[in-house]
C-alpha cells in the first residue's frame, strides 16, 4: 500500500486554524498526501476532521494557514475579504470530488442526472460526451439500471454510490470521503466500501475521515487520529491502529476494540 | 322582492370584454414585472451587507404595509406634484401593482431560496459550480417547487388587485362595470356577473396551479 509514497506531494495543508467565534475548531492541522496516497483521518466527534475536509475544498474558510491541492495553492490571511473570486474559487474546488455523510444528491435530477451535471456544467463537455462518461461511471458503482431514477427511489447506500459518481465525473485530482458511511444502515456499508477499494487499487488520491476503523486501517497509508483541533498521532495504518502510541489514540480506539470493530 | 334581469346585460357584452382584456393584461404585465423585481430584490438580500439589505428592507416594508390603493393613488396624484413627472393612468396603476407585488412576490422567492438545505449548496459547490450556476441548476429549481403555492396564490391576489386600478379611471373589468351601473341603474347584475367573470378565469387557473404541483412533485 505504500508503493506511492515518495511520489510528487498532491495535497499539502500547513498549519491550518478555524475559529467559530471563540469556538477554535482547527488549531494548527498539517499533513501532506503523496499522489495516489491514501490518508485517513479518524477522532472523536467535534474533533474537527470534517471540517478540515472542508478547508481543503474551500467550503469553510480557514483564519490562518495554507492549502495546496495539485499546483494550486491558496494562503489564508484572516482578513474578511473573499478568499478567491468567484471563478477561481469554483476552479479551485473542483480540483477536488468530495462524498458527504448526507450524500447531497440533487433531488429534482436523475442519478444520471446527477452525474452529469459537474461535466455538463462545470467542464462544459457536450451531453452527448457527458452521458456516455456518466453510464460508464453509473456501471461502474455497479448502478447501471438505476440511471433514471431519482434519489427519492434510491437506498442510502445507492445514494451514496451515485454520489461518489457524481464526484468521480468531474475528474478531480483528488477524492475526499466525510464520514461516506456514517448515515447509512450496517447492511448497506459494505457496498460503498467496496467502491472506495477499487478506487484505491486505481490509485486514486484520498481522504478518508471515517469511523469504520477495520477499513481505514486495510485501506490507508497514513492514518491521522484528530481531538480538539489537533493532530495528536500520525502514522502508518497499520502500526497505528495496532499500537497507538499516545494515551488518548489508545482510549479512542478501545472503544472499538470492545465493539470487535478493528 | 328584487326583480332580477341579467339580459340587460347583452348589450354590454363587448364593454365588459375589453375590461375583461384590460384586466388580464394588467395582471399578466404587473405580475410578470413583479416577478422581475421581486427576482432581483430576493438574490440581492442574499448579500449580508447592510448596503444592500438596509434599502431593500426599506422597499419590502413600505410596500407591503400600505394599502395598495393609497399606493395608487399616489403614484397618480402625489408623484406629479412632488417630481413634475406626470404619469398616465395606465401606467401609475401598472407601477404601483408592480412594486406592490414585487415586495410580496421577494418575501416568497427569498423564503424558498433559503428554505434549501445547506447540504444542496455544499454539493453545488464541492462540485465547483460557480454562484450563477448553483442558483440556475440546482437551488432555483428546487425552491421554485416549494415557492409556486404561494406563487400562484399571489397571483391570484395581483389580478383581484386590478381591479383596485378602476379607482384611477383604467378601464378594466371593474371600471366597466360602474359605467354600465350608470347607465342601466342595474347595480346588483353587473356585480353579479363581474364577480362570476372572476371566478370563472381564476378559479380553473388555480386548478391548473395544483396539478402542475403534482407534476413537479413526481417521482420524489
Amino acid at each position: 500500500m505504500s508503493g506511492h509514497e515518495g511520489g510528487r506531494t498532491m495535497v499539502e495543508v500547513k498549519d491550518l486554524k478555524l475559529s467559530y467565534g471563540e469556538n477554535q475548531i482547527l488549531r494548527g492541522v498539517s499533513l501532506t498526501v503523496p499522489e495516489g496516497g491514501i490518508l485517513a483521518i479518524i477522532g472523536p466527534s467535534g474533533s474537527g476532521k470534517s471540517t478540515l475536509l472542508r478547508c481543503i475544498n474551500l467550503l469553510a474558510r480557514p483564519s490562518a494557514g495554507s492549502v495546496r491541492v495539485g499546483s494550486e495553492a491558496v494562503t489564508f490571511d484572516g482578513s474578511k475579504r473573499r478568499i478567491l473570486p468567484d471563478r477561481a474559487l469554483a476552479a479551485f474546488r473542483s480540483n477536488t470530488g468530495m462524498v458527504f455523510q448526507h450524500f447531497n444528491l440533487f433531488p429534482h435530477m436523475t442519478a444520471l442526472e446527477n452525474v452529469m451535471e459537474g461535466p455538463v456544467t462545470v467542464r462544459k463537455r457536450p451531453r452527448a460526451e457527458a452521458e456516455a462518461a456518466a453510464r460508464a461511471l453509473l456501471a461502474k458503482v455497479g448502478l447501471s439500471d438505476k440511471a433514471d431514477a431519482y434519489p427519492g427511489k434510491l437506498s442510502g447506500g445507492q445514494k451514496q454510490r451515485v454520489a461518489i459518481a457524481r464526484a468521480l465525473a468531474i475528474e478531480p485530482s483528488v477524492m475526499m470521503f466525510d464520514e461516506a458511511t456514517s448515515a447509512l444502515d450496517p447492511e448497506l456499508v459494505g457496498e460503498v466500501l467496496a467502491v472506495i477499494r477499487q478506487l484505491s487499487n486505481e490509485g486514486m488520491t484520498m481522504l478518508i475521515v471515517t469511523h469504520e476503523m477495520a477499513f481505514a486501517r486495510q485501506i490507508a497509508d497514513r492514518i491521522i487520529f484528530m481531538r480538539d483541533g489537533l493532530i495528536v498521532e500520525e502514522g502508518p495504518a497499520q502500526s497505528l491502529i495496532d499500537n497507538p502510541v499516545e494515551e488518548s489514540t489508545r482510549s479512542f480506539l478501545a472503544h472499538f476494540k470492545g465493539a470487535g470493530l478493528t | 322582492m328584487y326583480d332580477w334581469d341579467f339580459s340587460i346585460l347583452w348589450q354590454f357584452r363587448w364593454l365588459l370584454l375589453v375590461g375583461l382584456g384590460v384586466t388580464l393584461l394588467f395582471t399578466l404585465a404587473t405580475s410578470l414585472l413583479g416577478l422581475l423585481i421581486g427576482t432581483v430584490v430576493a438574490l440581492l438580500r442574499l448579500i449580508p451587507s447592510w448596503f444592500t439589505t438596509a434599502p431593500l428592507l426599506a422597499y419590502v416594508g413600505l410596500f407591503r404595509c400600505t394599502p395598495v390603493l393609497v399606493q395608487l393613488i399616489w403614484f397618480y396624484y402625489a408623484l406629479p406634484g412632488l417630481t413634475g413627472i406626470m404619469l398616465t393612468p395606465s401606467l401609475a396603476a401598472g407601477l404601483a401593482l408592480s412594486l406592490y407585488g414585487g415586495a410580496f412576490f421577494a418575501e416568497i422567492i427569498r423564503g424558498g431560496i433559503v428554505s434549501i438545505e445547506p447540504g444542496q449548496w455544499d454539493g453545488a459547490r464541492a462540485l465547483g459550480m460557480r454562484r450563477h450556476e448553483m442558483m440556475r441548476r440546482i437551488i432555483l429549481p428546487q425552491a421554485i417547487t416549494r415557492m409556486l403555492p404561494a406563487l400562484a396564490n399571489q397571483g391570484v391576489l395581483q389580478l383581484k388587485n386590478t381591479s383596485l386600478a378602476s379607482a384611477v379611471a383604467v378601464p378594466d373589468l371593474l371600471y366597466q362595470s360602474q359605467i354600465i351601473t350608470a347607465e342601466t341603474y342595474r347595480p346588483l347584475e353587473v356585480y353579479t356577473a363581474v364577480a362570476i367573470i372572476y371566478l370563472v378565469v381564476l378559479f380553473p387557473l388555480t386548478l391548473a396551479v395544483h396539478g402542475l404541483e403534482v407534476w413537479l412533485g413526481r417521482d420524489r
